[in-house]
């Protein structure tokens, strides 16, 4: 191989290598901020009364809640990713919740309860129903 | 190099579109990874191996020439075709617990990017192979 060629390859590796660093650092800097920091786990803390749940980052916020039994919680899906609040024992589910998308489920019988999403397993939560 | 290792030698435009087809397939696996699946378990680990593989095979591709190149062209085929086969057990079952019920725009311009890559890829195999 001749010095021209050389150089040549030497180059195009650098020139990819340059792409890589100039389009990672792009996509970083266009997207970070929009990701939480902490991992998704168990629910944890008192249970909050609410009517509401919102989903984002793959986690329940708030992961505890407590509602009168009959009472609809409005769910709010912030993920690009479909979730579901699914009861461990299967006695309530909210169905299929698209991304960037609103749902709801409607909690009958008293009892504690611990929920998980469908295509999420890692993802948990806890409602107390009165 | 040698004259053997050369005589596959695929052009240049093969090599170069090889090149940006395997960095498209790491870069949007770098941004899912950073937009939202970075608090995923398993998952987000593997989205950014697969950026950090996509990074290693193109400066390889910028760098060898000839039969060489048929290395880095396989390793490129599996890391995409390994991302196909992963959507599509996410979109009908679950790998690692997690599921992709939808197919959300990521998920669809993800594909497009493996595909593409898996057929330029397999085009520099086989005239490196030659």
């Amino acid at each position: 191989m001749d010095a021209s060629a050389t150089k040549r390859r030497a180059l195009e590796v650098a020139v990819t290598a340059i792409l890589i660093v100039a389009g990672g650092g792009l996509t970083l800097a266009l997207t970070s901020g929009t990701g939480s920091s902490s991992a998704a786990a168990a629910p944890t803390g008192p249970a909050e009364m609410t009517d509401s749940v919102t989903i984002a980052d793959f986690e329940y916020d708030p992961p505890s809640i407590q509602v009168s039994a009959g009472t609809e919680v409005s769910i709010t899906n912030s993920d690009a990713a479909a979730h579901t609040i699914t009861a461990d024992d299967d006695s309530f589910d909210s169905g299929t919740i698209d991304g960037d998308a609103e749902g709801s489920v409607t909690f009958e019988e008293p009892g504690t309860y611990e929920f998980f999403c469908r295509f999420h397993v890692f993802m948990k939560g806890t409602v107390e129903v009165e | 190099m040698t004259d053997r290792a050369e005589a596959g030698a695929p052009s240049d435009g093969l090599r170069y579109a090889a090149i940006v087809a395997v960095l498209l397939v790491g870069g949007i696996h770098l941004q899912q990874y950073d937009s939202i699946l970075k608090d995923v378990p398993t998952i987000g680990t593997l989205f950014i191996l697969n950026a950090a593989g996509a990074a290693g095979i193109a400066l390889a591709i910028a760098g060898l020439r000839g039969r060489a190149l048929a290395l880095p062209a396989l390793g490129g085929i599996a890391l995409a075709g390994g991302a196909i086969v992963s959507v599509l057990i996410a979109r009908y079952s679950a790998i690692f617990d997690y599921s992709e019920p939808t197919y959300r725009a990521a998920v669809v311009l993800s594909l497009a990017f493996e595909v593409g890559a898996v057929a330029i890829l397999a085009a520099l195999a086989a005239k490196s192979a030659k």
